[in-house]
């Protein structure tokens, strides 16, 4: 009897618990939903780009809690699956944006490199032009050079050199000097020219200039004029570029003829300057001139 | 007799005063069908791949079941059917855009090699 009566009250209690029960159940299920939604709208990307999906899934609460309430498992089901695809739709929302973003970052930035790139390329094609230019123009240089060396060798050729002890000698006859004076006459200078490029090229030779005169007039005055026109040799390289150091210069007025002072003929080839590549053998002096 | 008839005027009675309910309901599961059919034929005319294709594989098939329910003039059921098709769709969709927009921020990184250096003039 008193079992009994205990299973009844226990029947009586449950029948009275579970409606009270089960609307908790419906609660806790809503609430999930709900807590679902707010956990997604704590991310503020997804609170930005999924606004309208997450407002929309608050919207179906109250329907699902309906339809758990009137026990509609379809339609409870519909609504979960329903909230549950809107916090999915505005996550995607919200990942779409972020790859958009990056896209367009990436976009950018290829757009940055490509101008870049034809910036580099255009720089490349002016220096290049620019060094083909610079290339002509040195070529241009270098053949204008060799031109000039070579017609400096065969100046230097044509200037009539002798091998001496000395070395390779150079004779200037007295008519690139004014009459009785150490100067030098007009043009006499486009004598020296090749010699000059021939020393500026060949640094390492040295020069001696060495003057006379014929035996006309006195000995003090042929050894001061024969002096003269030595340092005008001299002054005349120097002023071409060669280093004075490497140049010296002698009088020896008519004591080394080289020819008869009787005859006309002979005191001519005696008044001269004699320049000599001091060591420098004739072939050398000519192969060595500027090429 | 005039109890069965007042019986029979109650029903009738009842009846007329359900019907807009009833045709109300019918109506609002056409249309909640006819917004998912529309969605998913949406979808379905651009080209889905991976989780989106699941996604609106599961549409279609929630659609289906709401045309079935519909059929058997199961109103609660095709409502509930097509709304699941509707939101599915939706998702699919939301799904497919993504997965475009990151193929295309993919595609645009992966664009970052190096050029080839420009031709220079000989």
């Amino acid at each position: 009897m008193r079992i009994l009566m205990t299973t009844l009250l226990a029947g009586a209690a449950m029948a009275v618990a579970t409606p009270a029960f089960a609307d908790k159940t419906d609660q806790i299920v809503v609430d999930q939903y709900r807590a679902k939604i707010e956990a997604a709208r704590a991310d503020p990307l997804i609170a930005r780009y999924g606004a309208a999906q997450l407002d929309e899934a608050t919207a179906v609460l109250p329907a699902l809690a309906e339809d758990l309430d009137k026990d509609k498992a379809e339609r409870a089901k519909a609504s979960i699956v329903q909230i549950d695809s809107l916090i999915a739709a505005a996550r995607a929302n919200a990942q779409t944006a972020i790859a958009k973003d990056r896209a367009a970052n990436a976009a950018v930035a290829n757009q940055q490199r490509l101008a870049d790139s034809q910036a580099q390329a255009e720089q490349a094609r002016a220096d290049a032009a620019r060094s083909q230019q610079d290339a002509a123009v040195a070529q241009a240089d270098a053949a204008k050079a060799q031109a000039e060396a070579e017609a400096a060798r065969k100046q230097l050729a044509d200037l009539q050199l002798k091998q001496t002890a000395l070395g390779a000698t150079l004779v200037l006859q007295d008519v690139v000097f004014e009459t009785g004076k150490a100067d030098l006459k007009a043009g006499a200078e486009a004598r020296l020219r090749p010699l000059a490029q021939y020393l500026q090229t060949n640094t390492a030779v040295k020069i001696r200039i060495d003057g006379h005169t014929d035996a006309q007039g006195s000995d003090a005055s042929n050894q001061q004029l024969s002096q003269a026109r030595a340092a005008a040799v001299r002054t005349a390289l120097s002023g071409m570029g060669v280093d004075g150091a490497r140049i010296e210069a002698v009088g020896h007025g008519e004591s080394q003829p080289v020819a008869d002072n009787k005859t006309a003929p002979g005191r001519q080839q005696n008044r001269r300057v004699e320049i000599t590549l001091v060591g420098q053998q004739l072939g050398q002096a000519v192969a060595a001139a500027p090429q | 007799m005039n109890a069965k008839i007042i019986g029979a005027a109650f029903a009738v009675t009842a009846l007329l005063s359900a019907s807009p309910a009833l045709a109300s309901k019918r109506d609002t599961a056409r249309t909640t069908m006819a917004a998912a059919e529309a969605k998913i034929g949406m979808n379905d005319k651009q080209p889905m791949d991976g989780r989106a294709a699941e996604i609106q594989s599961r549409a279609s098939a929630a659609l289906a079941e709401a045309r079935l329910q519909w059929s058997l003039s199961k109103e609660d059921k095709t409502i509930a059917a097509a709304t699941e098709a509707s939101a599915l769709a939706d998702l699919a969709a939301a799904t497919q855009q993504k997965q475009a927009a990151q193929d295309e921020a993919h595609a645009q990184e992966t664009a970052l090699a190096p050029m080839p250096p420009a031709p220079v003039p000989q």
